[in-house]
């Protein structure tokens, strides 16, 4: 799949959503459970990476380069091999780890922070600032954000901050579209016009009893739109042009290992299959969580 | 109708138009333009030239017409790296790239479109349950974990293919597929649920209720009113038909504009790099208002003026 597809196809059908709209205390499916409990895991292994991995990322034993995995004959010092410099796969996979998905939450949280503030700027200042925000969006629909993104990082020089922001502003504009749908339709609800009969501020209405009220589906949002960002970032590093040695993201591994696929491909499958597994499970539980929480929400 | 065709014709000049803003506004911020694009090394007379060229001792809002000049006459800029017009860089690259995303495209829109159909007439049958598994794996698996796949079983394992490179047809085998696979998995889950909403529609119960038979209500009811969202995503992966083998290329050494632009990104060669994004808002652009003008054909409230629910 290519990641400059366009991202509202992931929507489930109306139908089945429709479908799952009946009673809401439903068991979790064994699916959703499995991806649940990887997602715990993986989130583990990012956190404790300094104190599982076995190696430092950057560490080379020269001595022992493109050493196979242990099941193939390699050595339990390096339990899924090495790589051409002699670096342990299995610590680069669980520093690739942390890297890819540090860089996609914070890169989510950008998006989504930026694109909830336009949304509640634009539902409260109709006209003008609404009909630019709709032109941006379209700027925005007309290029592969990749190719934005590629173009920005050619511009100004490959940097990391630059890099994580240009991740989060993949999907700013979906954001900013979702909130100011649902702070218009909160807007219009009778506790709103009570809170702000009482003389609460524009400020406090929003902050503290809006924004409250939307969160779920913000954040539903955030988690079906986490694998984009993810996929985004593993291939601009693939191409070698987002994270920079020495450090590591899960992209910039599969791109190193892709010139030893003939002879050592368990450089390139560790953290191929990590990606999979990982972008799969949070999809699953994202539209687990739409259908679930939100029916009526659309990507 | 001619209302119609004037807006979707006008968003789509302003659509450019702010591109190319956007490559102005960022050249400016990232440096010296005339140095940035011409290279560190041209010598005091190209560079003088190029600013004249472009204007840029002009005040800055003269600048910014005379970039939209320079733009409309082709005035690109020099490749960094031999020198060359980058114009001429990127045209010579896109038969490569076609060469890929055609036939990409005709395999996305061949089993996609009646795969979809298909799930979504035999809702919850055999052929449903693999193409959604499938169109989930195909969200999931990006286009470089894929292609790798491809490469470690079928040229790796089984030796049938070649790995990369442009010396024959049969490397265009396993990049056509990796393009196609995932983009007929989408095409297809896309299809199923506008099929699925279409066929839960009362004027297909209308339809059957005053003895229409099913395939005939299905080929001139569900079908046509169908089509209008599927038209939609069919439209993005005919303006992807030059950008959207970028990372596809690199991972099969494909010689197309995707790998142009890797290397130009990599070298910082910015007048090719502003040369690539023109002319993908543009393709991108010029294929959202053909599709626009295919909704005005498919959908006749868009022609009559009474757009209420047709987007």
């Amino acid at each position: 799949m290519s990641v400059t597809s366009e991202p509202n196809a992931a929507t489930t059908p109306t139908a089945a959503r429709a479908a799952s709209d009946g009673p809401r205390r439903r068991p979790i499916p064994p699916s959703i459970l499995l991806a649940i409990a990887v997602l715990v895991a993986v989130a583990f292994i990012a956190v404790a990476a300094d104190w599982i991995a076995p190696h430092h990322y950057a560490t080379q034993d020269l001595k022992a380069r493109l050493k196979p995995p242990v099941w193939a004959g390699g050595v339990w010092a390096y339990p899924l091999g090495t790589d051409n410099l002699g670096r342990d796969v299995l610590s680069r996979l669980i520093y690739g780890m942390q890297t890819s998905l540090g860089i996609a939450l914070v890169g989510t949280a950008i998006g989504a922070s930026f694109g909830t503030t336009l949304g509640f700027i634009a539902a409260h200042m109709r006209g003008i600032i609404d009909e630019l925000l709709m032109m941006l969006v379209d700027v925005q629909a007309s290029v592969p954000y990749i190719i934005v993104a590629l173009a920005a990082l050619a511009f100004f020089g490959n940097d990391l901050t630059l890099f994580v922001i240009l991740l989060g502003l993949e999907g700013w504009e979906r954001y900013a579209r979702l909130a100011r749908g649902l702070v218009l339709s909160e807007m219009a609800k009778p506790y709103a016009a009570a809170i702000a009969g009482f003389g609460a501020t524009t400020w406090r209405l929003n902050w503290r009893h809006v924004l409250p009220n939307i969160a779920a589906g913000l954040v539903v949002q955030a988690t079906i739109y986490f694998p984009w960002v993810i996929l985004l970032e593993t291939s601009i590093s693939f191409l070698g042009l987002g994270i920079q040695p020495p450090r590591t993201s899960l992209g910039l591994m599969l791109g190193q290992g892709r010139s030893y696929l003939a002879n050592a491909a368990w450089i390139a499958v560790a953290p191929g299959m990590a990606i999979f597994v990982t972008t799969l499970a949070v999809s699953l539980v994202g539209d687990w969580l739409r259908d679930r929480l939100d029916p009526t929400l659309d990507g | 109708m001619v209302y119609f065709i004037l807006s979707r014709i006008a968003r789509a000049v302003i659509t450019v138009a702010l591109v190319v803003t956007f490559a102005f506004v960022v050249l400016r911020l990232s440096g010296d333009p005339a140095l940035m694009i011409m290279g560190p090394e041209a010598p005091p007379e190209v560079l003088a030239a190029f600013r004249s060229a472009w204007g840029l001792d002009l005040p800055i809002w003269q600048q910014y017409f005379s970039y939209f000049g320079a733009i409309a006459q082709g005035e690109l800029g020099r490749s960094m790296r031999d020198g060359r017009p980058a114009i001429e860089l990127v045209l010579e690259r896109i038969p490569s790239t076609l060469a890929l995303t055609l036939p990409a495209l005709a395999m996305k829109v061949g089993i996609g479109l009646p795969a979809g159909i298909y799930a979504a007439l035999h809702r919850g049958g055999p052929i449903d349950r693999l193409v959604m598994t499938l169109a989930v794996a195909g969200f999931t698996v990006p286009s470089f974990v894929l292609g790798l796949v491809l490469v470690l079983v079928f040229s790796v394992m089984l030796g049938w293919l070649p790995s990369g490179g442009q010396d024959s047809w049969r490397h265009a085998i396993l990049p056509v597929l990796t393009l196609g696979i995932g983009g007929a998995a989408i095409l297809a889950r896309f299809t199923r649920s506008a099929m699925l909403e279409v066929l839960g529609q009362p004027y297909m119960r209308t339809a059957l209720a005053k003895g229409v038979p099913w395939h005939v209500a299905i080929r001139s009811h569900a079908l046509p009113n169908a089509a209008i969202p599927t038209v939609t995503i069919i439209g993005f992966m005919v303006g992807t038909l030059i950008a959207g083998a970028v990372v596809v290329e690199s991972v099969f050494s494909w010689p197309g504009v995707g790998r142009l632009l890797v290397v130009a990104v990599a070298n910082r060669d910015l007048a090719v790099v502003q040369c690539i994004l023109l002319l993908v808002a543009a393709t991108m652009v010029a294929s959202n208002l053909l599709v626009d003008f295919l909704y005005g054909y498919l959908d006749p409230r868009l022609r009559t003026g009474a757009r209420a629910g047709a987007h």
